[in-house]
């Protein structure tokens, strides 16, 4: 894991408007990225924010405006998708309607004018890979969805690429087979060491599949770290707010040292861990996820070792299956949302619409969002 | 009340349509010159005197060449431009598709007196290499915009797989590009043919002495001896422009992968 596999470095895609009129559109800015050997990485972010444009550049389709994009040691600005080490799996799959899905997988390799037996011999064990060895003779439109999936997967890896580039590979996908995929991919993944670029726009599926995630929005790179650390300390509020569901309230710096703020926050000092300085007075955010809050009734004794304490009223409640969902109104207006598992038999009445409550979390929950 | 009103235009249309034919048909196993009831008596003569006519054989062959030659040459123009205009990005495009077209709106009657300025001017003598080149002309913009259609109705990420799999721009456009499109291309392919071979008013213009189909029927029309024959000659015409039609839906249902798609589906 220490090699880099994939590097991009400073990359940005402007897409000319062809139009005097309309502006010319920055589709990814200074994108640097260092992707390394045998890991999957995930490109994050909501329609239009340049994931897929970064993915097309890596792959070929696209080239970029300015800086470099290097594959292994190799600088790959100016090499055609057809001489690059990698291999894509697109949205809709792209299967070639007119080959069956042996010729599909055997394309590749065709093409690298490798012997017949080679080639049949590598379809085969690619066919059986993704679990579908009795179906080469069929044509793509008699598969499934599912099945056209991993037709365009083996299609992909029969080729031993460097870099695996996975285009929202599972978008088309209903929602349990996506979870089973999801699954397979990553398995697939940790077996065959190869590193896998990975776009989507499904944060759930980032969160559970990839060894580090790249967030980005409006073709900035908003922040690039391990699942853990991008849902636990998002860089920014958009982070914050894209990847889970957070609840943001507003504090004012009181003071600043060696790493720690001191934070008014709802009547309530608090010292929280941040990198910056902040000047004295300055109104900040801090962002806290629904389920890191307790919720207590008013008649509870305190939870001594919570730090941060906070009065409001339930306003109103959703049940969610494994959790229960409080809208809880704050005596200054703002409203937070907690999840509460439903650990107990049933949710009692406790929290019923209209209830005084008290909300309580670990200071480490609460999270100073950067400027 | 609708309904029969809607009953009656129906025939009525019908009739217009397809009575001359059925006319044609009958009249040509006629055993007379003239083209009044009461008929004759049946005889298959006419169609027997169609085979021994030289000069009708040879103005069949030339229109079936000319027809076949031009179409080739339109098929294969009209699809590069197809190609370059879905699929490549460049300078004043939509002006050279509007160029392309322009044959799909001025009459062949002007396209013919123009092309008969420009081959005199040249000094290029009439002959049936003129008559293709004017059905090349006015074949493009129709296998320009069959083929385009298809390419415009298959996803462009099948050609980046491709690339995305080793295979360079020649190498796509010969393995996917153009296989996938091939019942495009046949359909554009008959298309132009059925027109080169029908066609009248340009070829008018532009022939030389050697006469296609269409220009030597017009010129037997003065000798009235010689009705039963055309008429028997379009009756075989007829007949082989059938086989062409139900040819032709055939292919544009293979065109289809996707209404077969949903049908598999439904199953």
């Amino acid at each position: 894991m220490s090699e880099d596999s994939v590097v991009l470095n400073q990359v940005t895609k402007v897409f000319e408007s062809g139009s005097s009129a309309e502006e010319d559109l920055a589709a990814v800015q200074e994108l640097s990225l260092n992707i390394r050997q045998g890991e999957f990485f995930t490109l994050l972010g909501p329609s239009g924010c340049g994931k897929t444009t970064t993915l097309r550049m890596i792959a070929g389709f696209e080239t970029p405006t300015s800086g470099d994009i290097f594959i292994g040691r190799q600088r790959v600005n100016d090499v055609p998708p057809y001489h690059r080490p990698v291999n894509t799996v697109f949205q809709n799959y792209a299967l070639f309607p007119h080959l069956t899905v042996a010729e599909n997988i055997a394309f590749g390799l065709t093409m690298k004018r490798l012997p017949k037996d080679e080639i049949t011999r590598r379809t085969r064990k690619a066919l059986s890979m993704v679990q579908l060895p009795d179906l080469g003779e069929r044509k793509p439109r008699q598969l499934s969805g599912g099945q056209q999936q991993r037709v365009a997967l083996a299609r992909a890896l029969v080729n031993e690429p460097k870099v695996l580039l996975l285009d929202e590979p599972l978008g088309a996908l209903d929602l349990k087979l996506r979870k089973e995929m999801q699954f397979e991919l990553k398995h697939l993944q940790s077996e065959i060491d190869i590193t896998f670029i990975y776009v989507t726009h499904d944060q759930e599926e980032a969160l559970t599949m990839s060894d580090r995630i790249a967030v980005l929005n409006q073709g900035l790179l908003l922040q690039v770290d391990t699942p853990v650390n991008v849902y636990e300390k998002p860089a920014t509020r958009f982070v914050a707010e894209f990847i889970g569901r957070t609840n943001f309230l507003p504090g004012r710096v009181l003071a600043v040292n060696n790493g720690t703020a001191e934070i008014e926050l709802a009547g309530q000092s608090l010292l929280l861990p941040t990198d910056q300085s902040y000047n004295t007075g300055k109104e900040v955010t801090v962002a806290v996820r629904p389920e890191k809050l307790r919720l207590n009734g008013l008649g509870h004794a305190k939870n001594l070792d919570e730090k941060f304490v906070i009065q409001g009223t339930v306003r109103e409640s959703v049940y969610a299956g494994t959790d229960t969902q409080y809208i809880i109104g704050l005596e200054s207006g703002e409203r937070l949302t907690v999840h509460v598992r439903n650990s107990q038999a049933l949710p009692s009445d406790e929290f019923a619409r209209g209830r005084r409550v008290s909300l309580s979390c670990p200071v480490e929950a609460l999270r100073l969002l950067p400027e | 009340m609708k309904r029969t009103m809607a009953w009656v235009y129906f025939w009525l249309i019908t009739a217009l349509l397809y009575l001359p034919i059925v006319l044609l048909v009958i009249f040509s196993f006629n055993d007379s010159v003239l083209l009044t009831f009461p008929m004759k008596g049946f005889t298959l003569k006419w169609y027997g005197e169609l085979f021994r006519d030289a000069e009708l054989i040879k103005a069949l062959s030339n229109s079936v060449v000319v027809g076949f030659t031009s179409s080739l040459a339109a098929t294969i123009v009209g699809t590069m431009a197809a190609i370059g205009i879905s699929r490549h990005r460049f300078f004043a495009k939509e002006f050279f598709l509007n160029v392309a077209s322009l044959p799909l709106v001025v009459p062949y009657v002007v396209l013919g007196v123009a092309m008969l300025l420009l081959f005199r001017f040249v000094g290029i003598p009439l002959t049936l290499w003129t008559v293709g080149i004017g059905h090349v002309v006015v074949n493009i913009p129709y296998v320009l915009l069959i083929v385009a259609a298809r390419l415009a109705g298959f996803d462009a990420h099948i050609e980046e797989a491709a690339m995305d799999l080793g295979a360079n721009y020649w190498q796509t456009l010969l393995r996917v590009t153009l296989p996938i499109s091939a019942p495009a291309l046949l359909a554009a392919f008959l298309s132009s043919f059925s027109t080169s071979f029908d066609e009248f008013a340009l070829t008018f213009f532009l022939i030389g002495t050697d006469t296609t189909l269409p220009i030597y029927l017009y010129s037997q029309m003065r000798f009235p001896s010689r009705l039963p024959l055309v008429l028997a000659l379009a009756a075989v015409i007829i007949f082989a422009t059938l086989i062409t039609v139900v040819l032709l839906e055939w292919l544009r249902h293979l065109d289809q992968p996707r209404r077969r798609k949903k049908r598999l589906e439904i199953l």
